[in-house]
């Protein structure tokens, strides 16, 4: 109980401080949202009504502190350049980003896994070194490269998966998946180098334990020994890295949404950036800063579940 | 022989009957593409970015990619055949009084909006009176500043009062681009959702509209043009990326897209299974000068930046010269003559920077984008040349906007947005007391040309007004020009009944498929 309450104050301050961050650095940004509101037909008189419209002159902590009353309430504001509720645009936004994320981390674990599994029952082999080599070549690559050359290859030249565009997933499971495949993969293939190395060197120093010893002596087959009894002790740094990847994600598929014209939450924070539209640029940060310390809070507690020493610990402490 | 000499002669006379029988009564897009229009299927458009908006009120303006969203689902009382004529849709006739200060427009009976609402002389008194009304503040007021009221005759007539004669009312009224001319449901208008779910007389009736995704219209079974529209379902698609859009279009995910990107063009031209459509516009890419700062103040440095300036060498590096050299800002469809263009020439440029006499040192301010940044360094390159150094700072397009408007600017790149009429576009942006006269420029002899241009109701007066004016514009170096406006869309093969994309527009509902879809 201690634990959680000690997280959730942790979450509420880092949500805080990252609001108030970003809605004064918004405000110092060298763009107009009157003239991005206007275009180019506004007259110093359009350009000084907008500003009393939207409160402009005020200083930028009174702005938050409305802001911030506001949000308290579960009103995130409208945005400035279309006049829609903040929250519904992230509401329709925010699923195709997690959607992405999702995917590309099954994608990455669904590689990292495997690799990481055979290079540690022979660590030094032809396959760990082999693996090690391709693993470390794609690290070089920015995701957006990957992902043009995804492009290239497999929209144009094979025309398997679509370039471009998203489909809701009540228009189809499959259409929906196919959109995402180039992109997550583009995501996955850079992600499960680093989850592959430290699962890799967690499972050796496992497997040189005493409880694999006996493992072996008992005459257990490999696959058993790796899956049932080194796997689980030897993932925690694995989770923990999950954990900040995703984290790291949510706002960082903002060239791979813009590329394959999916409507996520990274296009809708850059737009809003761009067009120093703060109150959709604070609603987005303040979901990104959620999801980020939340989904760490969510690694913590799994340790809890994946470690009974842990839970015992608790028990006795 | 005299047989063969009779058949030879009656051969050649049906031949030019046909010819001039072509002449006089062109045959139909689908008849000239050879395929008749096949109703049924759906498109999907490719388009640069999401629509602001549809009221006129909240959007302020349409965004070039939401030009063919709005023809789609909303109607003008007017359209404009290719020779500028008007061509009836909700209004069937517009006839002006004497002294050109009135207008009577007859309205089409028996059309319905898409909510039910009938359409009516009220809800276009409506519309107009909301455009006019000062405190609702209406971001396009300039382009229609001089219609004083707008007032119903009876249940099908309006009348359009003016302040003074104006000869480009009728564009106005028939402007693609322009969203006053798009008449909305007066009750949409009311309940506030005409801008995010726009309510129109259109062949296709709005949908959806996921933000940033796409805007989806679906075929309205109730137009009053029988026959038409064809397809049953329209997508007009956001993707920002030009690169992206034209993956996807040969992916299959979008069947026509809207681009500017020559390496994209020129690769579809060659690709059997696309078709490359192009249309010039009015208008043009300029490069303006703040005219009431040192030192483009003075004539001859402006004159030395026109003469170093080489626009062809731009567009071909640039555009790869998808994009036509611009003269003047008519996009072909004044005969001007000579428009007294200042030719490349880096030795005018030198002797007129050496008679000036002083260092010439100047800030383009740039937006930063790909292209923006590529302007600025072909101009800091050719100023180069001539002894003038240039300063380039890349900007957010909202800031550069922002210094533009405050005056705080030396030089720019800026667009002079396409028209059917240029007319009220250059009074507004050039007359010395117009809110949006960026160059800041003040010349009593220009004022003239562009009051005539405005307020004559004599076309050749007006047409002669006008050539005087980019002769003007040419002569004194107000700005520059950087390539004429010309859109561009690649289309699939099978997609049929596209004969122009002048403003950028795709007219869905002449649109259908060769084939199944």
């Amino acid at each position: 109980m201690r634990f959680i309450t000690g997280k959730l104050l942790h979450l509420l301050v880092v949500t805080l401080a990252v609001t108030v961050i970003t809605f004064v650095m918004l405000d110092w940004l060298p763009v107009s949202i009157v003239h991005e509101i206007t275009g180019r037909s506004a007259t110093s008189g359009d350009v000084a009504a907008i500003r009393l419209q939207l409160r402009l002159d005020d200083p930028v902590l009174l702005r938050y502190g409305r802001w911030l009353i506001g949000a308290l309430r579960g009103e995130l504001g409208q945005s400035l350049i279309s006049g829609l509720p903040v929250a519904d645009a992230i509401r329709t936004h925010l699923p195709v980003t997690v959607e992405l994320i999702v995917l590309a981390q099954v994608m990455a674990l669904g590689l990292a896994l495997p690799v990481a599994l055979l290079s540690a029952w022979r660590p030094g082999s032809l396959f760990d070194r082999l693996g090690g080599t391709i693993a470390f070549s794609f690290t070089a690559i920015p995701n957006f490269v990957l992902a043009m050359f995804f492009i290239y290859l497999f929209s144009l030249r094979l025309k398997w998966f679509p370039a471009t565009g998203y489909t809701p997933l009540t228009e189809g499971v499959w259409a929906n998946l196919r959109g995402f495949m180039l992109p997550a993969a583009a995501i996955a293939l850079i992600e499960w180098v680093v989850l592959m190395r430290v699962l890799r060197t967690d499972l050796i120093a496992t497997l040189r334990e005493d409880f694999i010893q006996l493992a072996r002596a008992k005459g257990l087959p490999a696959w058993r020994i790796m899956l049932c009894h080194a796997l689980r002790p030897s993932c925690f740094s694995m989770i923990t890295l999950l954990g900040i990847q995703v984290g790291n994600l949510i706002g960082g598929t903002v060239i791979l949404e813009n590329l394959f014209a999916l409507p996520g939450l990274g296009r809708l924070l850059i737009a809003g950036v761009f067009a120093q539209d703060y109150p959709m640029v604070t609603g987005c940060v303040l979901v990104l800063a959620i999801g980020y310390v939340g989904i760490n809070f969510l690694v913590d507690v799994s340790y809890l579940l994946l470690d009974p020493r842990l839970r015992r610990e608790g028990n006795n402490g | 022989m005299g047989n063969n000499v009779r058949r030879g002669r009656v051969m050649w006379m049906v031949v030019m009957t046909l010819v001039c029988v072509q002449a006089f009564f062109p045959v139909p897009g689908w008849c000239a593409q050879g395929t008749r229009p096949q109703p049924g299927g759906a498109l999907t458009v490719g388009v640069e970015e999401d629509s602001k908006g549809f009221d006129p009120i909240k959007a302020g303006t349409l965004t070039t990619s939401a030009r063919s969203a709005a023809m789609a689902i909303e109607e003008r009382l007017f359209g404009l055949d290719a020779k500028g004529r008007l061509v009836p849709e909700l209004g069937l006739s517009a006839t002006p009084s004497k002294d050109g200060k009135h207008w009577t427009v007859k309205l089409r009976r028996g059309v319905v909006f898409h909510d039910g609402t009938p359409f009516n002389a009220d809800a276009v008194v409506n519309h107009w009176a909301r455009l006019l009304d000062p405190q609702n503040r209406f971001r396009g007021y300039s382009g229609i500043e001089p219609v004083a009221k707008v007032e119903k005759i009876d249940e099908f007539a309006v009348r359009f009062n003016l302040k003074h004669p104006w000869l480009p009312f009728k564009n106005v009224i028939a402007s693609a681009t322009a969203i006053a001319a798009y008449i909305p449901s007066p009750k949409a208008v009311r309940e506030g959702t005409q801008d995010r779910a726009p309510v129109g007389t259109g062949p296709y009736r709005f949908k959806e509209w996921l933000p940033g995704d796409r805007l989806v219209a679906v075929k309205n079974p109730a137009y009053w043009q029988k026959g038409k529209p064809n397809l049953e379902r329209v997508v007009f698609r956001t993707v920002p990326d030009m690169q992206t859009r034209f993956a996807g279009l040969k992916s299959g995910e979008l069947d026509v897209i809207l681009t500017e990107r020559g390496a994209s063009i020129l690769q579809a031209q060659e690709d059997t299974s696309l078709r490359v459509y192009s249309s010039e516009s009015t208008g043009a890419e300029t490069f303006i000068f703040n005219t009431a700062k040192p030192p483009l103040n003075d004539v001859r440095v402006r004159r030395a930046i026109a003469h170093a300036w080489n626009q062809e060498f731009y567009i071909k590096a640039s555009y790869k010269g998808i994009i036509p050299v611009a003269h003047d800002p008519f996009g072909g469809t004044l005969a001007c003559g000579d428009p007294g263009y200042r030719e490349f020439s880096p030795d005018k440029a030198r002797k007129l920077i050496a008679e000036y006499g002083k260092p010439v040192n100047l800030e383009l301010q740039v937006t930063n984008t790909p292209r923006g940044r590529e302007f600025g360094e072909m101009v800091q390159r050719m100023l180069k040349e001539i002894g003038v150094a240039v300063t380039i700072t890349p900007l957010a397009l909202s800031q550069r906007n922002k210094l533009v408007f405050a005056g705080d600017y030396q030089m720019t790149g800026w667009t002079l947005f396409d028209n059917t009429d240029m007319g009220p576009t250059l009074y507004a942006n050039l007359f010395s007391t117009s809110a949006l006269n960026f160059s800041q420029y003040k010349n009593p002899e220009l004022d003239q040309l562009l009051t005539v241009a405005q307020k004559s109701t004599n076309s050749k007066e007006r047409q002669k007004a006008l050539c005087g004016a980019a002769r003007h514009i040419n002569d004194q170096a107000v700005f520059l020009y950087r390539g004429g406006l010309r859109y561009n869309a690649i289309a699939k093969a099978g997609v049929k009944g596209i004969d122009r994309v002048d403003h950028c527009i795709v007219r869905v509902s002449d649109l259908w498929w060769d084939g199944k879809k």
